[in-house]
């Protein structure tokens, strides 16, 4: 009954999930895959806290392109690539922000990720609300088709 | 077969204590942790493993845990950190067990272990936080149940493993060390050390291998040991099995194995190709515990006094054969029960001799509950002895004034003045008594003639029968022995 309701109640990604969990923490690939993983997001936050030696914050795309189509994009892959401007803070625990930058050429939305140091959301949030009294892009809506 | 073992190979064994802590609530949740409660009525949403509920650490878990970690003199980490451990059994609702993994709460201790043989120093290898499991509950034997029920209530409750080094060198040396084990817990009050409810259970690993040789030989885990004597026994066949099948050319398998105390014997329950895997890692729900060195400083002052300083004490302080001391130092309780009553008394040996035969019979255990609960206060124990000492009472009507101590809960004294059991030791009344019990008992005063000397014996009998047990026997041994001279 277990199997079988998991197989009912999970969807494709989930299920995807579950897999490469469970084998990143197998014996003999754990510290292949989950060990070296942990390793590289050390580096990763090292890399962020010298760069906030020099500066308080850090701003970047939110996501490599404006919002698709509802299934556009079946391929896992290319799902999982959309979120590669957002998954450096998540995985290193830094607070990050999006607000509203600009709109495409066909009307869309752009979003700007400002990161911030350690447990210091009270600056961050300063300055994303700084950069949204500053700019028009707060009061401007895409129309919805 | 032993004597094979003993030349050909070396049993080495480890041990895994699983020790649930006395403390009042669950490891990460508040509920209660009483023993025997109705089933699942000491559970909520954390030990129910419902999504969304968060852990918090049991302080009090912790300082257990440091005051054990202590007690066997191991190093505390500073920090250390708790981890998932995945595993998939009803009984187990989040199909994980937070525990402890790479970075345990303390590390290389040992337990010294006092054997007949000598003294065995005993390294202990890690010693970790985690929670326990449910019960299952089978409807019939569990071959062939239809059902099975899961009562929550001990899932969650904080539980305590210590694992050794392989450093014990037969099945005895294992019992003995657990037994060192369990009587430490007790002194410092951590665990009530009670194996029949599960309180102490104990995984045994055991491998053989020729003398000399350096390297382990494959091991077999035994699992769910729950007395010192299932121990010793799985051990014992598992070493005997081991022994047959290396004899006959075999190769031991790595495997899990059950002991069946019904059978006396141990049997395969998983081998190596289907043993679990843990996929362990950092419990993301709780952030690394980090132990202050100044609350770590107070919990190892106020440890007590340790088991075997206090048994070597016992001996030294109170003239006590090692076995009295042994017995007596199991529990913390039993240790100031005996000093309570034994300090400044004329005759220690005494008091040990009735608390080892009499009373411990009556407590039906060792523990603190037991021994809180005697009738018999340390105090009235100490003058039941200087009662028989100073000749006040005989030894044989001393039993008697224990049993009604037993009952009531009374001073000896008191019970032996109102009862008039104090000892006849005047010559004069005796002397009448001697005389009939000559008179009536021919045969033995002929026997004695004849040089039969124990023939004498039986009249003593006699006059302490006819004395009501109250005759001082020295005194009426003395006097039949005069008056069957004379005659």
């Amino acid at each position: 009954m277990v199997s079988r309701t998991r197989a009912a109640g999970f969807g494709a990604e989930v299920k995807r999930r579950i897999m490469l969990g469970t084998y990143a923490l197998s014996a003999g690939y754990h510290d292949a895959y989950y060990g070296q993983a942990q390793k590289v997001r050390t580096l990763v936050r090292q890399d962020f806290e010298r760069a906030f030696e020099r500066v308080d914050g850090l701003a970047a795309p939110t996501t490599p392109g404006v919002a698709f189509r509802h299934g556009e994009k079946a391929d896992p892959l290319a799902m999982y690539m959309n979120d590669v401007y957002t998954v450096p803070a998540s995985m290193t625990g830094l607070p990050a922000v999006s607000v509203p930058c600009g709109f495409s050429a066909a009307g869309l939305p752009i979003g700007l990720q400002l990161i911030g140091r350690t447990l210091d959301e009270a600056t961050l949030l300063r300055a994303a609300h700084a950069y949204e009294q500053a700019t028009p892009w707060r009061a401007r809506h895409p129309s919805l088709a | 077969m032993s004597t094979t073992t003993a030349t050909t190979y070396e049993t080495v064994i480890g041990l895994e204590v699983h020790a649930q802590l006395a403390t009042r609530s669950k490891m990460f949740c508040g509920c209660a942790t009483t023993f025997g409660a109705p089933p699942n009525s000491q559970t909520c949403p954390i030990c129910q493993g419902m999504p969304g509920t968060l852990p918090v650490i049991n302080r009090r878990a912790v300082e257990f845990a440091v005051r054990t970690a202590l007690a066997f003199e191991c190093r505390v980490n500073e920090s250390c950190r708790f981890a998932r451990k995945h595993y998939y059994y009803p009984d187990m609702p989040k199909n994980y067990q937070i525990s402890q993994y790479e970075e345990p709460l303390a590390e290389d201790g040992a337990l010294d272990v006092d054997l007949a043989g000598g003294t065995r120093h005993i390294r202990i290898q890690r010693l970790h936080l985690e929670e326990d499991v449910g019960k299952l509950v089978h409807e019939g034997d569990f071959a062939d149940a239809q059902s099975s029920l899961v009562d929550y209530n001990r899932s969650g409750m904080p539980l305590m493993e210590t694992v050794s080094h392989p450093d014990l060198r037969s099945p005895e040396e294992a019992a003995a060390y657990l037994k060192a084990f369990r009587a430490v817990l007790l002194f410092i009050g951590v665990c009530d050390g009670n194996m029949e409810e599960g309180s102490l259970r104990c995984d045994a690993n055991v491998s053989l291998r020729r003398h000399g040789a350096t390297e382990l030989g494959t091991k077999v885990e035994i699992k769910n040991l729950n007395s010192f004597r299932n121990v010793q026994h799985a051990l014992e066949y598992e070493v005997v099995r081991q022994t047959r099948a290396l004899e006959a050319g075999e190769r031991i398998v790595q495997e899990t194995r059950l002991f069946d105390p019904d059978r006396g014997a141990t049997r395969s329950m998983r081998s190596k190709e289907y043993a679990h895997d843990y996929r362990y890692f950092p419990e993301p729900d709780l952030v690394p515990l980090k132990l202050d060195p100044a609350w770590v400083a107070g919990i190892r002052a106020a440890l007590p006094e340790l088991p075997r300083a206090q048994r070597q004490r016992f001996v030294s302080q109170y003239g006590l054969p090692a076995y009295d001391a042994g017995i007596l130092t199991q529990s913390r309780a039993l240790a100031e029960y005996y000093e309570t009553a034994a300090r400044g008394h004329a005759n220690p040996k005494a008091i040990s001799n009735w608390i080892m035969t009499e009373l411990l019979r009556e407590l039906g255990g060792d523990d603190e509950s037991a021994v809180t609960r005697s009738p018999v206060s340390p105090a009235h124990l100490a003058s039941l002895v200087s009662l028989i000492d100073d000749g006040t009472i005989s030894g044989k009507i001393a039993k008697d004034v224990f049993a009604r101590m037993l009952g009531s809960g009374e001073d000896p004294a008191a019970i032996v003045r109102r009862e008039g059991l104090t000892q006849v030791a005047d010559a004069g009344a005796l002397q009448a008594l001697v005389d009939q019990a000559i008179a009536a008992n021919p045969k033995a005063v002929a026997d004695f003639k004849s040089g039969k000397t124990v023939a004498a014996k039986a009249l003593v009998g006699q006059v302490m029968k006819a004395s009501g047990g109250k005759a001082n026997p020295a005194m009426v041994d003395r006097l039949i022995q005069e008056k069957l001279s004379r005659t």
